[in-house]
């Protein structure tokens, strides 16, 4: 059975999908992300798709701290 | 071998794990160890290291995300490397299908009056029906979460 897919237009079909992993690095921090897309022909998810801001419909996203705090000590 | 000043790198240790009450009375309440928290904030909020409680105020809300945010695993005690004590949660923070947008998490004791221990920001990240994992650093005397050098 197909693996269904829960994004902000519904639960769609993998095969209706396609995801492209984007990195962004920061001083101290590292963000992976992944955003999906609609690859499918339904108009009335097309047109869902269509009014939003983004192209994408589900974004995970990971940040990585590469470092934390520290507090220094002083005599 | 002469003497030399400076804090006692047990000391840097023992201020995380409560062991001494400086001061003229002991504040904390209970004996066990404390309960840890990390929320997100939207990028309209004013959390920085002024803050000293958790706030509801301009955090992120979602499905599948409650007010207060997640527990911070806390299965690794506070160790020492060199005159460096540090501490890093021994898992990683997650949120799944969830929608915000947040460049801030703030790591906060649920146990100790909700009380403020540290903020962390990057770059303003939009998770759309998606999971949300914010990833630990190495858990050592040069990147750990929580560093007293």
């Amino acid at each position: 059975m197909e693996q269904q897919v829960q994004t902000v237009v519904g639960v769609l079909p993998m095969s209706q999908l396609r995801y492209e992993m984007k990195e962004f690095t920061e001083p101290n921090v590292i963000i992976l992300a992944r955003e999906w897309h609609y690859t499918g022909a339904d108009p009335q998810v097309l047109d869902r798709i269509a009014v939003m801001e983004s192209e994408f419909i589900k974004r995970d996203v990971w940040p990585t701290i590469l470092c934390g705090h520290s507090i220094a000590a002083k005599v | 071998m002469a003497n030399s000043a400076g804090i006692c790198t047990s000391f840097k240790v023992e201020l995380m794990t409560g062991h001494h009450a400086l001061g003229t009375t002991v504040t904390r309440g209970g004996t066990g160890a404390d309960a840890l928290k990390m929320a997100l904030y939207l990028t309209t909020a004013t959390v920085t290291p002024a803050t000293t409680v958790f706030s509801a105020t301009n955090e992120v809300s979602s499905a599948n995300y409650t007010s207060g945010g997640a527990s911070v695993t806390n299965g690794t005690a506070p160790s020492s490397s060199g005159t460096t004590a540090f501490w890093t949660p021994s898992a990683s923070v997650s949120w799944t299908t969830v929608t915000f947008t947040t460049d801030c998490a703030f790591l906060y004791n649920d146990t100790q009056g909700d009380r403020a221990i540290a903020v962390f920001t990057f770059s303003s990240q939009t998770v759309t029906a998606g999971t949300f994992t914010l990833t630990m650093p190495t858990n050592d005397s040069s990147n750990a979460l929580i560093r007293i050098a």
